[in-house]
């Protein structure tokens, strides 16, 4: 299976889920991200990371150590730090895409590393020739399993099963 | 980044003891669950009480989730120029 991007909206939209009204989209992040704890290799970078917790910090401060722990137990989610290079491949790209310049960045490690899907909500990345992974997962046989699981936990999803 | 070394002995049935130490220190108790992971060659026992997605599972529930990257890191910046002065 071909090694995935993970984009910030996966994280924040998981983290933004609500137990009384839980949206597909958030219940689909979710999904992916027991996807890749379970072992699936996925990778993102550390700027996706940071996007993260500045969005985390600025909502719920008090949650911060625990998505650098939840981070950190995803063993199967590789991190990895931009280099100058995918930088200045990125000022290059400015303005090609409907991408903003830290997508860009993302854009040219997923290109370094010879990613070619990502997980996110974001279609810009389509316009760059990224195959967007999102919602077809919910068609998934687990998906429902997931689902289930989050019934268990008290959630209660606002979308037809 | 710290690293220590344990010796350990694998014991009939192919069990291994956990070192007093570890135990301690990752607060490890009988019955817990641990995930072994193989890897190049190595093998690792990463740490994992709870679930790491659920255990993040609506914790900043409500939050606005449309902001862009960019903007995000804009309005650190602003914010920190702005501490500075």
């Amino acid at each position: 299976m071909k090694t995935r991007f993970v984009d910030a909206p996966i994280f924040i939209k998981w983290m933004a889920a609500k137990k009384k009204k839980l949206s597909l989209e958030a219940a689909i992040s979710g999904y992916i991200l027991t996807k890749i704890m379970k072992g699936e290799k996925a990778i993102t970078t550390t700027l996706v990371k940071d996007e993260v917790l500045i969005w985390l910090s600025r909502y719920k401060a008090s949650a911060l150590h625990k998505f650098i722990h939840s981070l950190r137990a995803l063993v199967y989610l590789e991190i990895i730090p931009p280099t100058l290079s995918d930088q200045e491949e990125a000022c290059s790209n400015y303005g090609k895409y409907q991408l903003g310049i830290s997508d860009l960045i993302n854009l040219a490690v997923m290109r370094r590393k010879n990613i070619s899907e990502i997980y996110t909500t974001d279609k810009g990345y389509s316009s760059a020739g990224i195959n967007i992974i999102f919602h077809e997962l919910s068609k998934e046989p687990n998906f429902k399993t997931f689902i289930k699981k989050l019934k268990n936990k008290g959630f209660k999803p606002n979308f037809p099963i | 980044m710290e690293l220590n070394k344990y010796k350990i002995k694998v014991l009939s049935g192919y069990r291994i003891t956990i070192p007093k130490e570890i135990r301690e220190k990752f607060n490890i108790k009988v019955g817990d669950e641990l995930e072994i992971v193989v890897e190049s060659g190595r093998i690792s026992i990463p740490i994992i009480k709870e679930d790491p997605v659920m255990m993040i599972a609506g914790i900043a529930e409500g939050a606005p989730t449309e902001t862009r990257g960019d903007e995000l890191f804009l309005e650190e910046l602003k914010r920190k120029i702005k501490i500075e002065d």
